[in-house]
């Protein structure tokens, strides 16, 4: 994804740069402040750890040697009575009782003496508690606490009294000449009264526990007195799994005998094998190092809060002036090239924005200069429209006067020829005439060629796009070019359509005709056959030649003007090369698709498609060829206006020659006085549209049609080729008919005119008419 | 769509709705509770079981003096009852239900007639005692290590006699007849007259059991003529020793024999030789057990404490030329007076 974007408008920013560089600092600092914090706490927890241990390893030594004095301390009593010469004079048993009580006065913790001899019977029993016995002979109860006479003092296993009170018998042989022994019973809750003098911090514990994991000592005496079995208690377990005379434990974390947490230390004494823990609550051991951590967790606290502060603060005075340059460019980039740019950061910043300044100043001018070269291109364009439309409508007005007054004369000639042509009986005169005719169609079709294509040329063809009964123009196309084929010994079939299209019939004719001359003057043998298809909604109209063919390199140059395929043309007259180009124009205004395929040597397809339509109004129907009917002519009373006297008098000529009464007027006003001395309103009117006195011809036809209450047929023949004539023409229910109008078409629209209708008494609607010219 | 949306947002005010219905149930219920346990807490009450008034037993006092000093926190936050028993059986044990009925935290039993009162009681509550009789041999507690049930303290039973005897014998040789005063509760429950006159014989001495109740008691117990035949009076410790302590020194004293008492106080007061456990232990670890217990720990579970030190007393000077003692046993002595 890279992002385009797909319009140039501006983004709105997603984060605000301030923001950014906040989030960015704050960030930064706030994670280098945990991470040192992190590991200041890390480096100090690990330091009070050690500092524990090494407090704790001095306090278990500290208690193992306390411990071991105060045995020691009883041992030595012992000692110090067993070296006297008891049995001799003066140390007799009675001051061995006195001696013994004076070791228990001593010796709290010692709570009754024996003396045995080697056997292990009692010679002497002393008692805090229990009355005194002498030479009882009892043996006893710990036998194996007798070694051998010298040996260290002996410590027995704990035993209960009372049952809870743990004691533990101590064994100390005599120097005598026989051996014997001291043995001392301790109760060991003395040794609990050691243990609870030693401070381990405010809560911490010191507690012993003998040979066989029975707790024997402990500051809370109850735990003594409920003989408990530590074997399964961890950190007995640890210590007795370890050995050596470092600490069986060295500061480790388990849970107390109330399951609180806990640091422990464990030390073994040498004798006798009891183990010595020392205790300390976890929390109040890592209290030094849990207030570290608070005040390090409320400096962080501090100061991250600080560093966002300042963060915040910071990235706001770093973002301000990039945030006044990105307001002032956006100025700029609105339009505003006026706006500069202030900064005083004395950094790169305000280089930036001194470096847009120069940009928008080199904008502006750029603009400004632009501006005056786009007026001035501006004023050039609009002399030259100016230039080219003057051209154009003096071109269009040529075309116009040229069409009108080329066509003029031609009609006439055209006109005035026929008449003769009828009239001549002589067949060499009638050949000549027919020479004539010919060499004034063909002047008629260059002259309508070049006209055409200075109408296409100036962009002056306006199509008016109505239905068209096909067959009327493929009848006029038979009409029009059957005898140029049947001259060159070629066919020409057109075969009928009854369909309807919607285009321009002008156009489409004239598309037709050109496209069936081109194949008439191409082809040597055969024939040309006009056809139409239906292709879904459209019609192709084909014209089908057998002649010589368009090479395929060609078959785009032969729509050029001016294009002919040289050396291959047969035909004495020679055209322009306009046609096919006129075809091709005339298709594209119509939007009419057209196409051609060739062969070479066999002949060519030119086909053009027109869309279909349904039905087409009957005014607008051409009689067919085969159907004109001279009779209907013979009497008919014809109405000619033209204000030319040629066209007049041709147009008289030819009435008259067809059988028809004639009534000649140059203006409408002439005509209405002439037909006050007729007895009969005219059967037919034929009328040029441009008319002297400010009226048309469609005008003078409403206006006799008024004046006789009639609706004559009437004809408007006019070389006028404005667009919206067609329509107005119909719409006052006349014909209209473009100069030249050769004399068969004019007789096919008249006999078609003057045939008889069913709705031939229709009158006229005086009130739609408008009024006649003044007499 | 538009439906749609209104049918989603009736769910989401329905929904609204009732969480909002929920959490005002919730807190309607929580206040409820809170009310209800948010009562101001009831501060515990310590039942202290004595035989005459708040304001004149001086063990009370004692015992609350000990928990302000050691437990203070405790103390303050707690209420001390006194219970007004009595040395009748029945009436003491009636004022024990009484005080159960009122829902103590603990009770504290501070003689054994008030522990004896206090089993028979078979109270749900923690109880907490301190007595010379054998809790283990009267049933008060299962095990001295495992106490079981809802009972703990402390034993001060006292088996010395053999022991003081022989101390009588080691201070004066000479005495042979030794008069035991004592009241019917230890014969009852020690059965132990034949214990003591073994222990007197076969120190060559012999022991006479004499019975007195009370100071009248004892003053015509030892104000007869024939009061002077024993060589020694033996003071044992129970309830007369205690309420007739002065009268009985006097009395030995005016008689000008032995007197062997029982406690380190009575030779204070002038008695000639007493050997005693050391009961200085027994309000710190009273006032200790009942924190314990305040704490939530199980009377049952904590061992009975008894005594393990024992001090011997002597008194020489003026006034003992009639009772003369040995060196040996002055030498022997933890306190001359």
């Amino acid at each position: 994804m890279t992002g385009r974007r797909r319009t140039d408008s501006p983004r709105a920013p997603r984060r605000s740069i301030a923001r950014r560089y906040a989030v960015h600092v704050g960030v930064i600092s706030v994670s280098l402040l945990l991470a040192s914090s992190g590991l200041e706490m890390l480096f100090g927890y690990r330091e009070a750890r050690q500092q524990i241990a090494g407090v704790q390893a001095v306090q278990a030594e500290a208690a193992a040697r306390e411990i071991t004095q105060y045995l020691r301390n009883i041992e030595d009593g012992l000692r110090d009575t067993a070296k006297l010469p008891w049995g001799d004079r003066a140390f007799g048993w009675q001051q061995k009782r006195e001696e013994f009580y004076r070791l228990m006065v001593l010796f709290p913790a010692i709570v009754e003496l024996q003396e045995v001899d080697a056997d292990g019977r009692e010679s002497l029993y002393v008692s805090k508690s229990e009355a005194d016995r002498i030479d009882s002979g009892a043996p006893l109860a710990e036998r194996a606490l007798l070694g051998v006479a010298g040996d260290a003092p002996r410590y027995g296993s704990t035993f209960y009294r009372e049952g809870a009170e743990p004691y533990v018998r101590l064994a100390a042989a005599q120097v005598a000449r026989t051996p014997s022994w001291t043995v001392a019973t301790l109760n060991l809750r003395f040794l609990g009264e050691v243990v609870s003098g030693l401070k381990v911090g405010e809560n911490g514990r010191i507690f012993v526990v003998d040979a066989s994991n029975r707790l024997i000592a402990h500051p809370r005496a109850t735990h003594v007195l409920r003989q408990l079995d530590l074997t399964q208690f961890a950190p007995v377990q640890v210590a007795r799994s370890r050995a050596g005379p470092a600490p069986l434990l060295a500061a480790e974390d388990h849970d107390d005998l109330e399951g609180r947490p806990v640091i422990v230390t464990a030390r073994q004494l040498q004798s006798p094998d009891w183990l010595v823990f020392v205790e300390q609550p976890r929390s109040e051991a890592l209290e030094p190092a849990l207030a570290t951590l608070t005040r390090t967790l409320l400096l962080i606290a501090v100061g991250g809060v600080l560093a966002l502060v300042a963060s915040m603060l910071f990235s706001r005075r770093m973002a301000a002036p990039i945030i006044r340059l990105r307001q002032a460019t956006r100025r700029i980039a609105a339009g505003d090239l006026a706006h500069r740019i202030e900064l005083d950061t004395g950094d790169e910043i305000e280089q930036l924005g001194d470096d847009f300044n120069r940009m928008a100043r080199q904008l502006l001018e750029s603009y400004r200069g632009l501006e005056a070269k786009v007026t001035q291109r501006t004023a050039e364009l609009a002399v030259r429209k100016e230039e080219a439309e003057r051209a154009n409508a003096a071109k269009t007005r040529f075309l116009a006067a040229a069409s009108h007054d080329l066509r003029q004369p031609m009609h006439s000639i055209s006109l005035l020829v026929s008449v003769l042509r009828d009239r001549l009986a002589d067949a060499q005169q009638a050949a000549l005439a027919d020479k004539v005719l010919l060499s004034v169609a063909v002047m008629e079709h260059l002259f309508s060629s070049l006209l055409d294509i200075s109408k296409l040329d100036a962009g002056a063809v306006h199509p008016e796009i109505q239905p068209v009964a096909v067959d009327s123009v493929l009848a006029q196309l038979a009409h029009a070019y059957g005898p140029l084929a049947a001259a060159r010994g070629l066919s020409l079939t057109v075969a009928r359509c009854r369909g309807v299209v919607r285009s321009d019939a002008a156009m489409l004719e004239r598309i037709l005709g050109n496209l069936v001359a081109n194949a008439i003057r191409y082809t040597r043998h055969g024939g040309v056959l006009v056809g139409c298809r239906r292709r879904g909604a459209a019609l192709c109209i084909q014209v089908v030649d057998t002649g010589i063919g368009i090479p395929a390199a060609h078959l785009d140059d032969i729509f050029d003007e001016f294009f002919r395929l040289d050396g291959l043309s047969l035909d004495e007259e020679k055209g322009l090369g306009l046609g096919l180009s006129i075809v091709r124009r005339s298709a594209e205004i119509l939007g009419h698709p057209l196409r051609v395929r060739s062969v070479p040597g066999r002949g060519s397809i030119f086909e053009i498609e027109v869309p279909r339509v349904d039905d087409l109004p009957s005014q607008q129907a051409m009689p067919p060829l085969d159907d004109v009917d001279r009779s209907a002519l013979a009497g008919a009373f014809v109405m000619v206006i033209d204000d030319d006297e040629r066209n007049r008098d041709a147009l008289d000529a030819l009435c008259v020659h067809w059988g028809c009464s004639v009534l000649a007027v140059a203006s409408v006003e002439e005509g209405v006085r002439q037909l006050a001395q007729h007895l009969r309103a005219p059967d037919l009117l034929i009328t040029d549209f441009r008319i002297a006195q400010g009226h048309d011809g469609v005008d003078g036809i409403e206006c006799i049609r008024a004046l006789v209450q009639e609706a004559i047929p009437a004809f408007v023949v006019t070389a006028d080729v404005a667009s919206g004539l067609q329509q107005r023409v119909a719409e006052a229910g006349a014909v209209l008919l473009h100069k030249p109008v050769g004399a068969d078409r004019l007789l096919r629209a008249v006999s078609a005119a003057l045939r008889p209708r069913e709705d031939a008494a229709a009158t006229v609607d005086r009130s739609a008419a408008p009024a006649c010219p003044p007499q | 769509m538009r439906q749609r949306s209104l049918v989603i947002g009736g769910a989401m005010s329905i929904n609204h709705l009732t969480y909002a219905l929920r959490l005002m149930a919730s807190i309607a219920i929580a206040c409820v509770v809170a009310a209800d346990s948010a009562t101001i807490p009831r501060r515990p009450v310590i039942a202290y079981i004595g035989h005459w008034t708040a304001d004149t037993d001086r063990a009370f006092r004692r015992f609350v003096d000990t928990m302000r000093t050691r437990h203070p926190a405790v103390a303050a936050g707690a209420v001390f009852e006194y219970i007004e028993g009595s040395l009748d059986a029945e009436v003491l044990q009636r004022a024990v239900a009484a005080a159960a009925l009122r829902r103590p935290a603990v009770m504290v039993a501070p003689t054994g007639d008030s522990a004896r009162a206090a089993h028979r009681a078979r109270l749900a509550l923690p109880v907490v005692f301190s007595c010379y009789v054998d809790p283990l041999r009267s049933g008060i507690v299962q095990s001295m290590s495992r106490p079981g049930a809802n009972m703990t303290g402390i034993s001060l039973a006292d088996t010395l006699d053999g022991k003081r005897l022989e101390i009588l014998h080691d201070a004066a040789p000479q005495v042979r007849t030794v008069a035991v005063l004592t009241d019917r509760s230890w014969s009852s429950y020690y059965g132990g007259e034949a214990r003591v006159q073994a222990d007197a014989a076969r120190l060559g001495m012999t022991a006479t059991i004499l019975y007195a109740r009370d100071q009248a008691e004892v003053d015509a117990l030892m104000g007869r003529a024939d009061a002077a035949r024993f060589d020694a009076w033996y003071v044992m410790p129970t309830y007369v020793s205690y309420v007739a302590e002065q009268r009985i020194i006097d009395h030995i004293r005016r008689l000008g024999r032995y007197g062997l008492f029982a406690t380190t106080n009575e030779v204070r007061a002038g008695g000639l030789i007493g050997y005693a456990q050391d009961t200085a232990f027994v309000w710190d670890t009273l006032a200790d057990l009942v924190t314990r217990v305040l704490d939530g720990e199980d009377p049952g579970s904590i061992p009975v404490e008894r005594p393990k030190r024992f001090v011997l007393a002597v008194r020489t000077g003026p006034g003992t030329e009639a009772t003369p003692l040995t060196s040996t046993i002055v030498r022997r002595a933890d306190l001359v007076f």
